[in-house]
């Protein structure tokens, strides 16, 4: 067997790039890795600076105060992965996904087709190429040795298995896939690099290590041959693109939006596919995610029609805190079928309630229906809420007026206190601090009102009882 | 006129929004005849109301009480009318407290039909049913004088709580009396308030929704006001009840434990029969005239004070330690007493100190005597665990210490509670330079993204400043013990600290002081251990006992001398450190009082008060010592003219300045908390103007004002630098005269000390002290002496290996055979875990027995050998490799933390052609001003304060420290050198003063950290 190794190592800055025009030489950026407190990819700007994968942000900023820095986010990479497998699939039918950033290509059964080696490499490498990828890379006669190979950056591919031996013996253990307790455990006792461990007899590696270990080995000698997953393309569609930089203007989500749609378009067309539902995610540093869900009144598969809609989505979003990440996601299919799709078959009948709604919140915004609760609040104002959910907590608004008027009015009328006062002084951290006296008062008609005095003495008008 | 019968202070943490001083003051401006303070089961706040009212001389009656909240319907308060009243409120709040953990209590029914004494007010919930329950429960008890609290709000539901009254009043018939329940003094306070009841609630204040305060009606009212409000009647039951208190905490009187006195004898006889005897052993030949003299002064002194309890309760507790051979050290104001040095106290002999007792317990002042006492820091808990078994856990608790809001915490809490982010403010926060003297915190949020002209972020900086010294929880003093004669829960409440065990009282140190109340402190000092140690090596030695008194009666020793002058002080107390070291060469300590100046003048407080040039210059006499006046003459001439110590600048103020001794105190007491409230600058003006008045210069008066401030938090007075200087002279003559005894003490005491194990081993070498790493046959658990053809060399212990436990050290010492252990199997079978069996293997401790590291680990890694049958295997022999010289350097370091065999530097000497490197110790040959390149481990970086961008590194080589000077452009311009570099190369100027001193300052810095790839050297970064 003969595999080949690409291991992705900087994957989300390849994206970031790819998407936002964003060259290289420019900026230095750095991918940072929260959990672990470190950098994990760096460009070559940021290298220059000092910048090494490793150091911890602080250490990062410190050489390098104008560093642009991006979140890792596994699974981001994984889904950039899917899509280059999904690139390549056309090409090459035994693909591995090795693990969030690498791929394993199985390249003897493709010899024939291809003519040789070197003829099958160039397109596999055009391909990788032109999707924008940075990798290093091998070969070897299983997935462990090439793995091994690429992450010791060999960048070489031959079906030679002297040459194999020999590359891998000069790696080092912290390259293989060995746990870093056998790793540490090895360092102990002074063996660094492979070579060193393959020379040491198997049963006295048996007598002090575990049975993965052994087996790893044996196929890192190409002694056996462990089963691989092989990759499927997936039946649904899911992206998720990391902005370059924190929106907050929701116009300047759409070129994101744009990418998006056109990935879609490409995996829709190489399917022969339309959908009629797509759906966003817009992803925050710490609130929730929102999820936006367009409707198409038909089934289409290009970016252009789509966008159309999106827009209009979009132009009334609120975002709640800058935006970090947008994600589609498209799981009901049509294929295309060309009998039938006159411009007035089915137009009526296919519109339910529900997608007039939907296509009224995605003109008039979310918040156009809404239900009156009773609030938490001591301001009159707020005693009487008009929430869009139903979630919030019963409380009393026994004191609250029938009808409250948008703007207070004058008090003219002549009234007699019956209730009060309720003195208020509240909402100081919202800019609107006020400390008002309010009262109920009745007219010689038997009007109840809700009224006030300003700290300038003067009365107003709130509200009406009934 | 009113009372006001029911307010909570901010020691009510995250409830109250003002300080008791506050509320006394404002209550009194607004003309109330009584305040009551009534923090939620607490009377941790009334010593400051108290001290404010006696400080301040306000016309109005202070309340004691205490808000207790029994479930959701029955919240009450309890006021004490007399002082029956207050042991009972102190005995119900100590239950509450106790039953519950740290900062929570817990009520029983129990409690309060227990009372016979307090006044309680009831606080009806205004649920009818509930009411109507408790008040049938109220009634049940009829030793209880019951009210009902009436309270005013103005929030919509008075006229419910006032219907609730009327009925209840009507029903059960207990009177009503007006109150507030006030949270703050000022309506102003109110969005404090609510950031408090936020952040309570872990929320922000605008999801407070209805649970906020809805107006400020919860403070502090005008009397005009309040008269609309309440029934006349109500009002004057609430004046009634508050002319029925008559409780004062002046009334407190603390009694010490009568058991320290035997039968017939008075606290003075048995005071001067201890003296007597301890004079016998301190002067075997004799008193002078004037020492009987200066003793009876003081004992007349203690006497008229009634201090003899005080001194004799020290006394028996140091007696413990003697008797246990733990050593101990007093120190304080008046602790330099001769009747402290008889009573054994402290072993600094007066007659080496001219210091006037009169100073320490000042009657002027009222102050109580100060005595700390240090012990052992590995031997402390056995003085603690002797107080609690002598008087009992109900006589005996630690001081607390208020732990208040300081920049952070405040800033964060603010930030929180209204509605930023925590990433923002954990960002914002990281960037705020707070030393920056030029642009304060408030100008510098507008660079991190905050515009200060937004409303939220003005709240943010307003709220933020307002917190600032707010108290948050109490927490235990580091060693502060009071003792009583009776249960200490009927003088204050006492409340469970956060270590199990451990009780505090609700009172700080301010507190207790205000109170004229007597605590002694129990610290802890490392190189006390480490000293007691180095005796007890010697005295197994030498028939002659050697103790702190013996050395300090051979006097002044000029080898002793000589070394600390050539700053060869690691290790020893005090002055080991880089600033001190420095300064040595340059002060020559040649007598003991020049090491109480040597210890004291390396402080921020000389040092911003510029004074340490001027003392150099006239103690080497290149400056003629004046002085501007004989009333500064007085207090000066001890330090040539510079004032040095806290008691120095004090006293200046009351002589040149014209305070009077209670203003002195309140300088005092100001210097402490500057920090906290900045008081202080209430005394830049008086000091300058009446210093200026006085003929002072100005220039003498700004220096005198920033030492003072300098002094602020860090106060060093002269009575603990005299006593420290004993210690500081002690340890140098330890080693100088014994250093194998002294290192290996010093290591057995560790942790203690400015340095590392690794440190003091380098420096054992650099004393030609031969050195031997851990082994599992030459050492035992602790470091040891040993003798090698007649030489004493050390011994490392067990203890050095990481990941070793203790028990399992102790067993392989007990274990070991006569002939120590043949093999590795043979430590195997003593059934110790594998990881510390690998620990020890990591730390070459089986050389001896199973060959090099490797080896050794190969063996062990080996699951056959395990079983029975192939115990004998063995198969070291197929397995060659062997550690690289580098290999075991590094390995060295990461299991023991330390090399005794090589140096990285001197490895790297050897590897390489270093020729145009210059170790530390050739430094000494190279010119002044010359350009020099130095290579070393980066062991401090430290970026003081006061040095204004200037970072002072410390690189370690194999022959010792160099100092290096990296001023801010160099830092700037190199910086990825600067924080990175582990092994750094330093091209720069040797700057040496004329005392020997040498610097480097750093020209060119070079990362040499890959010539040692991964060696781990600690670091000690940025102070």
């Amino acid at each position: 067997m003969l595999w080949a190794y690409f291991y992705c190592y900087q994957l989300t800055l390849d994206a970031y790039k790819k998407d936002d025009g964003f060259t290289d030489c420019e900026t230095p950026a750095v991918v940072y890795h929260e959990q672990g407190n470190q950098v994990v990819q760096a460009n070559s700007q940021a290298i220059k600076e000092g910048v090494e994968c490793g150091q911890g942000l602080a250490q990062a900023a410190a050489l390098c105060p104008h560093v642009h820095i991006l979140a890792f986010n596994r699974e981001a990479e994984k889904e950039t992965l899917l899509f280059l497998a999904h690139r390549i699939y056309p090409l090459a039918s035994d693909i591995v996904i090795d693990s969030h950033n690498a791929i394993a290509i199985r390249l003897d059964n493709l010899l024939q087709y291809y003519g040789g080696l070197d003829a099958l490499w160039h397109v596999l490498i055009n391909e990788l190429h032109s999707a924008g990828i940075h990798f290093y890379f091998s070969t070897a006669w299983g997935v462990e040795a090439a793995r091994l190979l690429a992450h010791n950056k060999t960048n070489s591919y031959t079906d030679n298995k002297e040459s194999i031996t020999l590359l891998l013996s000069r790696c080092k253990l912290e390259q293989t896939s060995l746990d870093s307790k056998t790793i540490a455990t090895l360092a102990k006792v002074g063996v660094r690099q492979v070579g060193q461990l393959l020379k040491l007899p198997i049963h006295e590696l048996g007598q002090r290590f575990s049975n993965d270990t052994i087996r790893y080995l044996t196929a890192l000698r190409g002694e056996t041959f462990p089963k691989y997953v092989l990759f499927r393309p997936s039946i649904s569609f899911q992206q998720t693109k990391t902005l370059s930089f924190e929106v907050e203007n929701t116009q300047h989500l759409l070129p994101s939006i744009k990418t998006l749609l056109v990935t879609l378009e490409h995996y829709l067309r190489a399917r022969n596919l339309l959908t009629s539902s797509i759906f966003f995610q817009v992803h925050f540093r710490e609130e929730e995610p929102l999820s936006i869900e367009v409707n198409g009144a038909m089934p289409f598969a290009t970016q252009k029609d789509w966008l159309a809609l999106v827009e209009l989505k979009v132009e009334t979003l609120l975002l709640p805190e800058p935006a970090v990440a947008i994600s589609l996601t498209c799981q009901q299919f049509e294929p295309i079928k060309n009998d039938g799709n006159d411009l007035f078959s089915h137009r009526f009948t296919t519109v339910a309630q529900k997608q007039l709604i939907g296509k009224l919140k995605a003109k008039l915004g979310d918040d156009s229906t809404l239900h009156p609760k009773a609030g938490n609040s001591h301001a009159f104002e707020g005693m009487t809420v008009n929430q869009v959910e139903e979630t919030t907590p019963a409380y009393t608004a026994d004191m609250a007026p029938a009808f409250l008027f948008l703007q207070p009015m004058p008090l003219n009328l002549a009234t007699r206190i019956c209730f009060g006062p309720i003195r208020l002084q509240t909402q100081w951290w919202s800019g609107t601090a006020s400390k008002k006296d309010y009262f109920i008062a009745e007219t010689s008609h038997g009007v109840r009102l809700l009224v006030f005095k300003d700290a300038k003495a003067c009365w107003w008008t709130q509200g009406v009882y009934s | 006129m009113y009372s006001e019968l029911f307010c909570q202070s901010h020691y009510s943490f995250l409830t109250g929004a003002s300080s008791p001083a506050q509320l006394v003051t404002t209550a009194s401006f607004l003309g109330y005849e009584a305040l009551a303070i009534t923090d939620e089961c607490s009377v941790a706040g009334v010593v400051r109301a108290y001290a404010e009212i006696e400080q301040q001389k306000l016309p109005i009656k202070l309340i004691i009480g205490s808000y207790f909240r029994f479930d959701d319907a029955l919240s009450f308060v309890l006021l004490c009318p007399n002082k029956a009243a207050y042991t009972e409120l102190c005995r119900i709040v100590t239950n509450a407290r106790r039953r519950s953990q740290k900062g929570e209590y817990q009520l029983a029914e129990w409690d309060l039909r227990t009372i016979r004494h307090c006044t309680l007010i009831w606080i009806p919930s205004t649920q009818e049913e509930k009411d109507n329950y408790w008040a049938t429960w109220l009634t049940s008890l009829p030793n209880i004088k019951t009210y009902i609290g009436a309270q005013r709000l103005l929030d919509g539901y008075d006229h419910r709580r006032f219907a609730t009254y009327t009925q209840l009043q009507e029903k059960f018939e207990f009177p009503i009396l007006a109150c507030t329940g006030v949270l703050m003094h000022h309506t102003d306070n109110l969005p404090l308030q609510h950031v408090l009841h936020a952040t309570q609630a872990h929320t922000q204040v605008s999801k407070l929704g209805r649970a906020a305060l809805s107006n400020a009606e919860r403070s502090l009212r005008t009397v005009s006001k309040l008269k609309k409000l309440f029934p006349e009647k109500w009002i004057f039951n609430a004046i009634d009840v508050a002319r029925d208190c008559l409780f004062s905490l002046a009334e407190l009187r603390y009694q010490y434990p009568s058991e320290l006195i035997p039968k017939g004898a008075s606290p003075t006889s048995y005071l001067r029969e201890r003296v007597e005897a301890g004079i016998k052993v301190r002067f075997p030949d004799g008193l002078t005239d004037a020492l009987r003299a200066l003793i009876e002064k003081e004992l007349s002194l203690i006497r008229e004070q009634e201090y003899e309890y005080f001194f004799l309760t020290i006394y028996d507790i140091v007696q413990f330690a003697k008797a246990r051979k733990i050593l101990y050290q007093g120190r304080g104001s008046a602790a330099n007493s001769i009747v402290c040095y008889c009573l054994e106290i402290t072993a600094v002999d007066p007659r080496q100190i001219n210091v006037l007792f009169e100073r320490f317990i000042s009657k002027e002042r009222n102050e109580p005597p100060d005595i700390d006492v240090d012990f052992e820091h590995q031997r402390r808990e056995e003085v603690i665990q002797y107080i609690y078994e002598k008087y009992g856990r109900e006589r005996t608790a630690i001081a607390s210490t208020v732990i208040s809001y300081r920049f952070k915490s405040a800033f964060k809490d603010a930030g929180k509670a209204l509605g930023f982010s925590e990433s923002q403010l954990s960002f914002v926060m990281k960037q705020i330079n707070r030393r920056d003297s030029v642009i304060p915190w408030q100008s510098q949020l507008a660079n991190l993204g905050l515009d200060p002209a937004n409303e939220r972020v003005k709240h943010l900086i307003s709220i933020t400043e307002q917190l600032l010294g707010t108290p948050r929880h109490l927490s235990q003093h580091v060693g502060g013990f009071v003792i009583s004669s009776g249960p200490l829960y009927e003088l204050v409440p006492v409340e469970n600290a956060a270590m199990p065990e451990r009780t505090i009282i609700q009172w700080d140190k301010d507190d207790i002081e205000t109170l004229g109340l007597l605590k002694v402190d129990v610290l802890a000092l490392g190189m006390l251990s480490a000293i007691r140690r180095t005796f007890d090596l010697l005295n197994m030695q030498f028939p002659i006992g050697v103790d702190i008194p013996f050395i300090t009666k051979l006097g002044d020793d000029k080898q002793v001398y000589d070394m600390i002058c050539q700053a060869d002080t690691v290790g020893v107390f005090q002055i080991e450190s880089r600033a001190q070291m420095s300064m040595l060469p340059r002060l020559k300590p040649r007598r003991y009082y020049d090491l109480v100046v040597q210890i004291a003048i390396v402080r921020p407080g000389p040092i911003q008060g510029d004074m340490v040039h001027p003392y150099l210059l006239r103690r080497h006499g290149k400056e003629a010592i004046t002085y501007p006046s004989e009333e500064v003459k007085e207090v000066l001439s001890r330090t040539m003219g510079v004032p040095i110590f806290q008691e120095q600048v004090i006293k200046l103020a009351m002589v040149a300045a014209g305070f009077s001794g209670g203003e002195a105190d309140q300088l005092r007491r100001a210097m402490a908390s500057w920090k906290k409230d900045g008081r202080i600058f209430e005394f830049k003006e008086k000091l300058i103007k009446g210093m200026v008045s006085r003929g002072y210069e100005a220039s003498f008066s700004n220096n005198l004002f920033e030492q003072i401030k300098g002094f602020a938090g860090y106060g060093f007075p002269e009575s603990h630098s005299a006593s420290f200087a004993v210690l500081a002279y002690v340890s140098c003559w330890l080693k100088y005269y014994f250093p194998v005894e002294f290192y290996v003490a010093l290591l057995n005491s560790w942790p203690m000390g400015f340095y590392t194990p690794s440190q003091l081993v380098l420096d054992a070498k650099r004393h030609h002290v031969a050195v031997h790493a851990p082994c599992v046959n030459a050492s035992n658990y602790e470091h040891l002496i040993v003798e090698y053809k007649g030489e004493k060399q050390i011994q490392l212990g067990l203890t050095l290996v990481k990941g070793l436990s203790e028990k399992s050290a102790n067993l392989i010492v007990s274990h070991k055979p006569a002939t120590g252990y043949k093999n590795i199997e043979a430590v195997r079978t003593l059934a110790i875990r594998s990881d510390e069996l690998e620990a020890l293997a990591s730390a070459d401790a089986f050389r001896a027995i199973a060959g090099n590291r490797y080896q050794t680990r190969w063996r062990l890694m080996d699951k056959q050998a395990d079983l029975p049958l192939f115990e004998n295997t063995n198969n070291a022999d197929t397995f060659k490799t062997a550690p690289s010289v580098a290999e075991t350097l590094i390995e060295d370091y990461a299991s023991i933390g330390l090399s005794v065999n090589d140096h990285p530097v001197a490895l790297l000497h050897r590897e390489r052609k270093l020729s145009f490197i210059t170790p530390a110790k050739s430094l000494l040959q190279k010119n002044h001003k010359s350009i020099v390149k130095v290579l070393g481990c980066v062991t401090g970086r430290q970026a003081p304060s006061s040095a204004a961008g200037v970072t002072f590194l410390t690189l370690e080589d194999h022959t010792g420290n160099i100092n290096v000077i990296v001023w801010q452009a160099t830092s700037r311009a190199q910086h990825k050198t600067f924080l990175k570099a582990k092994l750094m190369q330093v091209d720069g100027i040797i700057e040496r003063s004329k005392e020997g001193v040498i610097h480097i300052i750093a020209g060119k810095l070079i990362d040499r950290t890959p010539w040692l790839e991964d060696i781990s050297m600690p670091s000690r970064d940025f102070h």
